[in-house]
């Protein structure tokens, strides 16, 4: 048998020699058949402690693989997960096949196969799960994109029955800050769309009683028959069809009826990482497979990086997990907590910059964990550098400013500071590339929405772009969320050039009444550019030009002799046939994200509606050709030109290495640079009222709305939520913790001087508390450079 | 001075999937970058649909046949037919649909061909359907590599159990073609990895001949590491087109003759031969016996220990390629510098992005309406 001891010495070889603190030790050497919940701070070695206690039930308590099963929050965190279990695991098992001269305990070794822990986020799993153990008659769950989901809630959740122009709903959605258009007296489709898909994924995350929401009002009435509508127009989409929140309401009726024992017999320890993510239907899922087995659960998280309320992520169900496990698994007392606080991301500067940050408005304490220790850096450390700040005047000299750091470190000699008296040189090693650094904001957007007829206009990210490349030695980023699909000069003449082809003269596209005005507006744009990229004759142009390409496309008339113009055409053909005039979207890493786009619009609508041309242009007739560019108009074009199609988060695995990266801090969540610069207000020039639900809250927004109108009607009580404003400040600081802990060696500030603690825009990144004063005003935690 | 430092790498241990990444990856680097790199999906998904569209059909088919649900085979057509258009609303639902209605249909013959013919003789020798598999490798020695493991996954579409001693000779022909390959097995109990492929026969000079030998011997390697598993003696590849083919099938088949790369012909003076040699463009190849068909669609795989170790190195060795092009492009930011490609004409023909890649035959200006001069018409592009 392999005794504990032996195993943390195993394990000190993935660990590259590194001994296990005694935190970790103590997690690991837990009771295997005991629910244990860890918070573990930013950097403690959260991963590292769950997947050492998983192996450890396996080489120690002799737990078959296949039993155990770890789960986490993210596509990204789930291979992480899984790569550590098996890159640890097989060298763990190589070392011991080494050493161990026992027969038995080699022969077990040799039957171990690794590879069979479960790991996955919880969507992955539940899918795999009930397409794997489910009678023959019953089919798999198909799970759509969310794009396809919202394009079926729009169709059959708002225009069946007119709903869309439904006053109730109308006033309901203007309760939430949404506006009435003067010509139509209705709030716009997008707008509804959009709260009527908040509501229904908190009718299913929060297990809501509909019914008595229903009674609550004819607005809230008006949102539960947009959400039955919805739910009727998956199911006729065919047996199973479902949207990722229905998959896990049927996951877990699959596991309450006892349809999924032959899964859970097989289960003998459950893991749940970033549970201060979890929301009570998820929640639910976790504790009853608990149940199955005996309390095996081990949950991780850390409330202070909860960051997904918006999307029903409720951070209240980790704070108070204990309790709420005891009574879920029906146990005698309230399972053990265990804390990890030693952080081996940084240094010390940083990282008590960052605790005395989560420390300093005392009305955010109630928010956190009981008891919660302090984190600290590992002593063997040292102090590192201190967190610098970087702010100016205006917009435009910070991001000359912020270039200028980026520029020094990476291209020139590194930069000098004055620190407790002393002057230190900080330089980037002669392996260092950009790609160490990361700019992280809220929002990366290059530009401002277009806004009441107000015009797009720059954003800090892109005037920091623009200043990188104007440095001597230029620095590239990379930014594909950053920019507005539309507004890509490669995807505008994309998209411009398939409208030429498919609607010459905009005769088409003229006569849909009911287009919004911006879709029209960046149509045109998009035409525009596709003129100038015809009259600039692209390569190649030999023997026959891109303009002789577009020519056959308006007038149907093949290019080939002897070939006749088909019936019909699929338009993503079309697509990749003009991706031979525009050769940086098959080239570059970034456009190539931006391609995926539009590919993904054009092949994914075609689920939308039962009777679609399914993404096909028809010739056959006038009114087929008429109907099918319609539809291609409203379901493609129109949804790229207005914003409706988001760049998957999970195609950003890899980032060049060559570029600074610009992430947003939700998208930072798990990651470590050695450069962290946070925005932290550069364009909080003023106090505008507009802006303080970013910084400083003071009205209640549509999260926090619906979060109210729907708790009481869920599983949890009111009684564990604070009120909306303490629960918008609580999370922002729990955002900017975020940010300010992804630093592994130098933090900077960035933002116009009007944020700083003296200044006269309060913001809750800049040590502001709940009571109007910032924290940092008599002691400023940061060096000005 | 203070030094920062260089980011670390994320830990990784990256999966690749035998069919999706390896195999896709060694037809064209570049290819694969942007169907599986950037998931931008084929305007042509014609073999991708069938593929789907068989697998899905027969793992229920054969989950109906265990479960007793419609009785002994044959079914009548109206099951076989109900079953397919419950896979084919799925498919749609995950946005994917046959290009036509005619692939449609061929791909509905083919399954009741499968199903009713093929089932009597397969069904019962199925142990389990759908085998998810998952086995970890050493990743191979190189500078540039982000991990010290890859992940290789698949997934086995039958796993059949069989002990040849329980059937009498002459009793099910796939045994007694098994009882031939391998002889003095006859009294050990073992499992023969099955795999279906939506396509016909490949020429045996060609890349795929061998790729797919390579797959069920790393199947097999993998297949014995799990608990559950009995001595893996063979696989078995069914190319299903081979037992309705279509006339452009019989067209390569005549092709594979006439150049010597086949090794399934038909016999002399039969009707076989007749009808392969004669069948023309708008003729129907029926008529092609059963025997024939089924030597067509079945192709017996050795898996000894040896051969799977040199699967393996194979397989290894084009990881190490993907990862080495993964770095390059990390470090150079540009797609076309960092991934090979491989301009072979039938790898290249049904490229989306052939306009532009540097050493595709097809490089120009894309041609409306159908992107290039020398490009089959749709009409053209199967006749059943």
């Amino acid at each position: 048998m392999i005794s504990l001891d032996e195993f943390l010495e195993a394990l000190r070889l993935p660990l590259h020699d590194r001994r296990l603190d005694s935190e970790q030790s103590e997690v690991i050497a837990y009771p295997p058949d005991q629910p244990l919940i860890v918070v573990a701070g930013p950097g403690t070695g959260k991963t590292t402690a769950i997947v050492a206690r998983a192996l450890k039930m396996v080489f120690v308590d002799r737990f078959d693989p296949a039993s155990i099963m770890l789960t986490t929050f993210t596509k990204r965190a789930a291979a992480e997960l899984r790569s550590r279990v098996l890159g640890w695991g097989y060298i763990v098992r190589d070392e011991f096949s080494r050493l161990i001269r026992d027969e038995q305990d080699l022969e077990y070794l040799s039957s171990l196969d690794i590879n069979r822990f479960i790991t996955g986020t919880l969507d992955s799993l539940a899918e795999e799960i009930l397409g794997k153990y489910r009678r023959p008659d019953i089919p798999p769950p198909v799970v759509l994109d969310q794009f396809v989901a919202d394009g079926i809630l729009l169709t059959s959740g708002l225009f069946d029955n007119g709903l869309f122009r439904n006053e109730d709903l109308t006033a309901f959605a203007e309760g939430h800050g949404y506006t009435r258009s003067r010509q139509t007296n209705s709030v716009n489709v997008r707008g509804l769309t959009r709260l009527s898909r908040i509501y229904c994924d908190r009718f299913r995350h929060d297990v809501i009683d509909v019914s008595a929401f229903t009674a609550c009002g004819p607005g809230q009435a008006a949102v539960a028959r947009v959400a039955n509508q919805y739910l009727s127009g998956l199911q006729i989409r065919g047996p199973n069809v479902m949207d990722f929140a229905e998959l896990e309401h049927y996951f877990l009726e699959r596991l309450q009826q006892g349809e999924l024992s032959q899964f859970t017999s097989q289960l003998k320890a459950i893991f749940v990482d970033e549970f201060q993510d979890t929301n009570v239907l998820q929640e639910s899922i976790y504790y009853n497979i608990a149940r199955c087995i005996n309390g095996c659960i081990t949950v991780v998280g850390d409330d202070d990086q909860s960051l997904y309320r918006f999307r029903g992520g409720t951070v209240e169900l980790f704070r108070d997990a204990s309790p709420r496990m005891q009574t879920a698994l029906g146990i005698t007392s309230e399972p053990d907590i265990r804390y990890l606080t030693t952080t081996y991301r940084a240094p010390n500067l940083p990282v008590v910059f960052t605790q005395d940050f989560a420390e300093c408005d005392a009305d955010y304490q109630p928010s956190r964990v009981t008891g919660k220790p302090r984190v600290q850096s590992d002593e063997s450390v040292g102090d590192g550098l201190p967190v610098l700040g970087i702010f100016r005047d205006n917009i435009h000299d910070l991001a000359r400013s912020v270039a200028r750091l980026i520029g020094d470190l990476f291209n020139g000699s590194g930069i000098d500071i004055s620190w407790n008296g002393e002057n230190v040189h900080i330089g980037a090693g002669a392996d260092a590339q950009p790609g160490d650094c990361a700019f992280l904001a809220h929002s990366v957007r290059e530009y401002t929405r277009e806004f009441m007829g107000q015009p797009s206009s720059p954003r800090f990210p892109l005037l920091l772009r623009q200043a990188l490349l104007e440095l001597d030695t230029p620095i590239s980023s990379f930014n594909p969320r950053g920019q507005l699909l539309s507004t890509v000069p490669e995807i505008a003449q994309l998209c411009g050039l398939m409208l030429e082809c498919i609607d010459p003269h905009s005769i088409i596209t003229g006569s849909i009444s009911n287009l919004p005005p911006e879709a029209r507006r960046i149509f045109r744009e998009w035409r525009s550019a596709a003129t100038d990229i015809i009259h600039r004759n692209p390569e190649p142009n030999h023997p026959t030009t891109l303009e002789d390409f577009v020519r056959s496309w308006q007038i149907q008339r093949s290019q080939v002799t002897g070939i006749q113009w088909p019936s019909e055409l699929p338009l993503i053909d079309l697509c990749y046939h003009l991706l031979t005039w525009i050769p940086s979207l098959q080239d570059d890493p970034e456009r190539q994200i931006h391609l995926e786009v539009v590919a993904r619009a054009i092949t994914e609508t075609s689920m939308l509606s039962s009777n679609s041309y399914r993404s096909r242009i028809v010739f056959s007739d006038i009114q087929h050709k008429q109907r099918s560019v319609t539809q291609a108009i409203w379901n493609i074009f129109s949804a790229i030109a207005l914003g409706d199609i988001e760049i998957n988060e999970d195609i950003l695995e890899t980032f060049p290495r060559a570029a600074v990266n610009f992430l947003t801090i939700h998208q930072a969540k798990g990651l470590e640079f050695p450069i962290v610069i946070v925005d932290v207000g550069a364009h909080f020039k003023t106090n505008h009222r507009l802006q303080r639900v970013f910084r400083f809250p003071d009205t209640i927004n549509e999260t926090y709305l619906v979060e109210d109108n729907t708790i009481p009607f869920g599983g949890l009580s009111t009684a564990s939520f604070a009120e909306w404003r303490d629960r918008a400040f609580d999370d922002l600081t729990r955002l900017y913790y975020v940010a300010y802990s992804r630093a592994q060696s130098l933090l900077v500030l960035a933002g116009l001087t009007s944020v700083l603690p003296t200044g006269r825009v309060p913001h809750v990144a800049m040590g502001w508390t709940r009571t109007g004063t910032s924290t940092w005003r008599t002691s400023c935690p940061f060096l000005r450079i | 001075m203070t030094q920062l430092p260089v980011r670390n790498p994320i830990y990784i241990v990256p999966p690749y999937s035998l069919t999706g990444d390896i195999l896709s990856f060694r037809r064209c680097g570049l290819q694969y970058r942007y169907l599986n790199g950037s998931a931008l999906p084929p305007s042509r998904p014609v073999q991708m649909w069938f593929g789907e569209f068989i697998h899905l059909v027969m793992e229920m088919a054969i989950k109906n046949y265990q479960e007793g649900v419609y009785g002994d085979l044959p079914w009548p057509e109206e099951v076989i037919d109900n079953i397919s258009d419950i896979i084919i609303a799925r498919l749609a639902n995950e946005g994917k649909t046959p290009r036509s209605s005619r692939l449609e249909n061929a791909a509905k013959a083919r399954v009741k061909v499968s199903i009713n013919d093929l089932g009597p003789i397969l069904f019962p020798l199925v142990s389990t359907p759908e085998i998810p598999l998952s086995g970890t490798r050493i990743m191979p020695q190189s500078s540039q590599h982000r991990a010290e493991y890859y992940e290789v996954t698949g997934r086995i579409d039958i796993i059949t159990n069989i002990q040849i001693d329980t059937f009498q000779v002459g009793e099910n022909q796939l045994v007694d073609l098994i009882r031939d390959f391998l002889p003095n097995r006859e009294s050990e109990p073992f499992e023969v990895i099955v795999d279906y492929k939506g396509m016909r026969r490949p020429s045996t000079n060609s890349q795929d001949w061998q790729l797919y030998e390579w797959q069920l011997q790393t199947y097999a390697w993998i297949r014995q590491k799990q608990p559950s598993s009995l001595p893996v003696r063979a696989g078995l590849i069914i190319f299903i087109n081979e037992l309705r083919p279509s006339v452009s099938d019989i067209r390569k088949l005549r092709e594979d003759m006439a150049n010597n790369t086949t090794d399934v012909r038909p016999a002399n003076a039969t009707k076989d031969l007749d009808i392969v040699l004669k069948v023309a463009r708008g003729e129907s190849p029926f008529g092609l016996s059963w025997p024939f068909r089924l030597q067509r669609a079945l192709r017996l795989v050795s898996v000894e220990e040896p051969d799977q170790q040199n699967a393996l190195e194979r397989f290894d060795r084009i990881v190490a390629d993907i990862e080495d092009s993964v770095a390059q492009e990390v470090e150079n930011g540009s797609i076309r510098r960092s991934w090979p490609t491989n301009p072979v004409r039938e790898t290249c023909v049904a490229c989306d992005f052939r306009g532009t890649c540097e050493n595709s035959p097809y490089r120009g200006p894309a041609v409306a309406p159908l992107g290039r001069p020398d490009e089959p018409s749709y009409s053209e592009e199967d006749t059943y």
